[in-house]
């Protein structure tokens, strides 16, 4: 018992550190099941809609993404029965990926990264025991997973979709409880096998990537097997709302608490501030390149950028494959039909002809299903675009981050002069921004590479006139920087301002001058680029005034105080 | 009884040996001053004297008790100040004093002790942790270190950062715990310092204890030389000093 000496008291203190941390991820995984179910009781209001979502859920390339599909052969659905049971076979994967995140994260935290601060020296300096701070902070993730699974819980019977039944709606919650806390078990033994605390979360989502591809692997080719072999895949296993299986769930804890059996041996056993693998050893001097300004921006970026890179050829290669299904999503969900066809009146007009003359069906529908693709692509551009701009403000921001840390002094107390700092980590983000829009679009190649429905020349030139786009955030966010750094977040607004009205714009009817009012709404887009209608006036517009705001930005950063 | 008794400890990580068979005790009612070069082996010492790293070879015991077997039973009697302190920034500097002293004790703290250091080192207890600067951080570590009642101190370059002022309140404390006949282990870097406090002096390089004696028995031999020019002797690889000058 010696070993966990102080248990209850680093209990409540870690309570009293994860107040608010853990109360925003319990609030937004229960708040965005809830609302996601709410949304589903609109989505079907009679049993073809809801049969035409579930065949498109069925196709291999959908399981690979959400997973098995369970339950009655689909001409035996019915909206009135079987609600719940669709949203559980597109939602739980989702909400596991977002519950094992908050876990890898907290363990993280309160273990290796306060270890690697000293924190936890101090408190083993106190009567605590060697397991203290690892079992404190291993019940208290148990615990709120089980709070979020029972809470989960309650908020699906309350609102009470179309076939809840108890045994269901707990079982669901409780997957996603059951995975998170296997992960917080894994990022205990990451935690004790790395020495530092990038090393541990890393892998943990590394192992996190892996798990889910050989889930995806083993639903698109019904190996079942495999599924056993991810925890992901395990947890999908329960049915929810049909079999309602309690053995996957029991298997997933009692793999948790083997693992967390191991760290713990491992915890009490080893030296702190020691890892199972060493440290590996770093250079010994520094490279040609990273003496100079651009050389250290980039290696302070690198990591980011080569994250983005993977992260915009799965997301592009993602999207590439399910673009051959299009006339299948376009017919079965609103959502989607409003966001392809909507506000292209000659698309609808064909549509509506071939709904209206079947017999013409061979003659065009190929044409309507190119169009319905480049529209769809169109549509991926903007998100892609979107998405790439996150990494570039962080990178061109880093300067400011930097600067906060109090690391920027120490640069500028050198002869380095303050424009060839901030343009290192400048160029370093327009290039890593266009590298990324690049990477969507060989992502969307290599996905639609089967389907032969879009040429590898348009897709770069498509990628390509985002940059613009991308430059006037750039130019946005230094302005900001340069001239109010207090309010440097204010970008973040236009960010969301610009994702809301380009990314529901369509969904929510909104009037069209809004999207049009960011800079990613009036770039010619991929449906321009394959009629060969580009409006290079737009691009060029945008480019002066991302220069204009650029250079007043960094002139006036070079006029203001070092923040200390 | 011996407060604290190193007997050969060797530490190994991995193929590097950071200790090499050190000897070091520690007798009550003593000020030891721990001294020697930066990767000397201080602090390493320090954290196998604190059972947070396990010794390869030797023994490490405070009261006569193993320091890794028995951590958790020793903690009550010490208190422990890093020359580092790293606090959670989203906490206040009294919360995290509350806590440090809550952990030994196991029930209430004594609040007017801790007021009555609070007041000494003049830190405001409601700040934030993360507004702290270096100075303020130590101390909040050394608040919770003198607000409780311990047998031992282990300090390790506890006034790192503490201004002039605050050094000297801090000597005053050590005094005071002294004349209480508490021990202590003070790793310092400070020759003044170590001149106003220590009874005994230990020095450690690359893993070996090079010179140990009392203070007034080393100043006596080395007349006319100041104790600077005698670490400076005993830390220089190619000046080391003769073992046997005052052990």
């Amino acid at each position: 018992m010696t070993q966990v000496k102080g248990f209850c008291l680093y209990s409540k203190f870690i309570f009293r550190r994860e107040r608010i941390t853990s109360l925003i991820w319990t609030m937004s995984i229960i708040l965005f099941n809830t609302v996601v179910a709410a949304a589903f009781m609109q989505l079907f209001p009679d049993d073809v809609s809801m049969r035409q979502m579930v065949e498109t859920l069925s196709m291999p390339a959908m399981q690979a993404i959400v997973g098995p599909i369970y339950g009655p052969s689909v001409n035996m659905l019915y909206a009135s029965e079987h609600v719940a049971m669709v949203f559980a076979q597109e939602m739980l994967v989702f909400m596991m990926l977002a519950s094992v995140i908050m876990n890898i994260f907290l363990i993280n935290r309160h273990t290796r990264a306060d270890e690697e601060l000293g924190r936890i020296e101090m408190i083993r300096s106190l009567p605590a025991g060697r397991l203290t701070v690892s079992v404190s902070a291993l019940v208290f993730a148990f615990g709120l997973n089980i709070f979020i699974s029972v809470l989960t819980a309650l908020a699906m019977l309350l609102i009470n979709i179309a076939g809840t039944t108890v045994a269901g709606a707990f079982i669901y919650s409780f997957a996603i409880g059951a995975v998170g806390f296997l992960f917080a078990c894994i990022t205990l033994l990451t935690a004790q096998v790395f020495q530092n605390a990038r090393s541990a979360s890393a892998w943990a989502f590394a192992l996190l990537g892996i798990f889910y591809g050989v889930r995806a692997y083993a639903d698109m080719s019904g190996e079942i097997i495999f599924n056993y072999i991810s925890p992901l895949g395990l947890g999908l296993h329960v049915h929810a709302f049909h079999a309602n299986r309690i053995m996957p769930l029991i298997i997933l804890f009692i793999q948790g608490l083997i693992l967390a059996f191991i760290s713990l041996v491992i915890c009490a056993k080893r030296d702190l501030g020691e890892g199972v693998i060493p440290a590996k050893k770093g250079r010994r001097n520094a490279s040609v390149f990273l003496k100079s300004p651009l050389g250290l921006a980039w290696r302070l970026s690198k990591g980011s950028v080569i994250a983005w890179v993977i992260t915009m050829l799965a997301l592009g290669a993602t999207y590439g494959a399910v673009i051959g299904d299009i006339g299948g999503f376009v017919e079965t969900n609103e959502m989607f039909n409003q966001l392809i066809v909507g506000g292209d009146e000659e698309l609808a007009a064909l549509l509506e002809y071939l709904a209206e003359n079947p017999e013409a069906a061979e003659a065009f529908a190929e044409e309507a299903n190119k169009k319905m693709a480049d529209n769809f692509i169109a549509f991926i551009y903007l998100i892609t675009a979107l998405l790439a701009t996150v990494p570039v403000i962080t990178i061109s921001g880093k300067i400011n981050a930097e600067e906060k840390r109090g690391r920027l002094e120490g640069i500028f107390a050198r002869s380095v002069s303050r424009p060839a700092m901030f343009c290192s980590y400048l160029l370093i983000a327009i290039v890593g921004g266009a590298l990324f829009m690049i990477c969507g679009a060989l992502g969307i190649y290599a996905g639609t590479a089967s389907s032969g429905l879009a040429e590898a020349g348009d897709l770069i030139s498509a990628s390509l006139t985002y940059i613009p786009s991308l430059l006037v955030m750039t130019g946005i966010n230094v302005l900001l920087i340069g001239l109010a750094p207090k309010i440097k977040a204010l970008i973040w607004a236009v960010f969301a301002y610009s994702f809301i009205t380009v990314y529901f714009g369509k969904l929510l009817d909104l009037p069209e001058i809004l999207p049009k009012m960011t800079p990613y709404g009036v770039i010619p887009q991929y449906t321009d680029i394959v009629s060969r209608n580009i409006d290079i006036k737009s691009i060029i517009i945008l480019t002066a005034i991302s220069a204009v705001l650029t250079v007043s930005g960094v002139l006036a950063f070079m006029r203001r105080d070092i923040k200390q | 009884m011996k407060v604290i008794e190193i007997k050969e400890l060797v530490k190994k990580f991995g193929r590097f040996t950071a200790l090499d068979g050190v000897n070091l005790n520690l007798d009550g009612g003593e000020v030891l001053a721990f001294m020697g070069p930066n990767g000397a082996g201080k602090t390493t010492t320090i954290r196998a004297l604190l059972g947070i790293i396990r010794a390869t070879s030797g023994s490490v015991e405070m009261f006569g008790e193993d320091a890794w077997a028995n951590a958790v039973k020793l903690h009550r009697r010490i208190s422990f100040v890093p020359g580092d302190v790293n606090l959670w920034s989203n906490l206040t500097g009294g919360e995290v004093i509350d806590l440090f002293m809550a952990m030994r004790k196991g029930g209430k703290p004594d609040r007017k002790r801790r007021e009555e250091y609070i007041q000494r080192f003049e830190l405001d207890p409601s700040k934030k942790c993360r507004t702290y600067s270096k100075g303020n951080r130590q101390k909040v570590a050394l608040v919770s270190a003198f607000a409780s009642d311990a047998d031992l101190f282990i300090l390790d370059e506890p006034t790192s950062g503490l201004d002039p002022l605050m050094e000297n309140i801090f000597h005053d404390c050590i005094r005071e715990q002294k004349k209480d006949g508490k021990s202590v282990l003070l790793s310092s870097h400070i020759m003044s310092e170590v001149e106003k406090l220590a009874d005994k002096i230990i020095i450690i390089r690359e893993g070996k204890i090079v010179e140990s004696g009392v203070m007034s028995e080393i100043l006596e031999k080395f007349n006319g030389r100041t104790l600077e020019e005698f670490f400076l002797s005993k830390y220089n690889k190619n000046g080391g000093g003769d073992k046997n000058d005052a052990g």
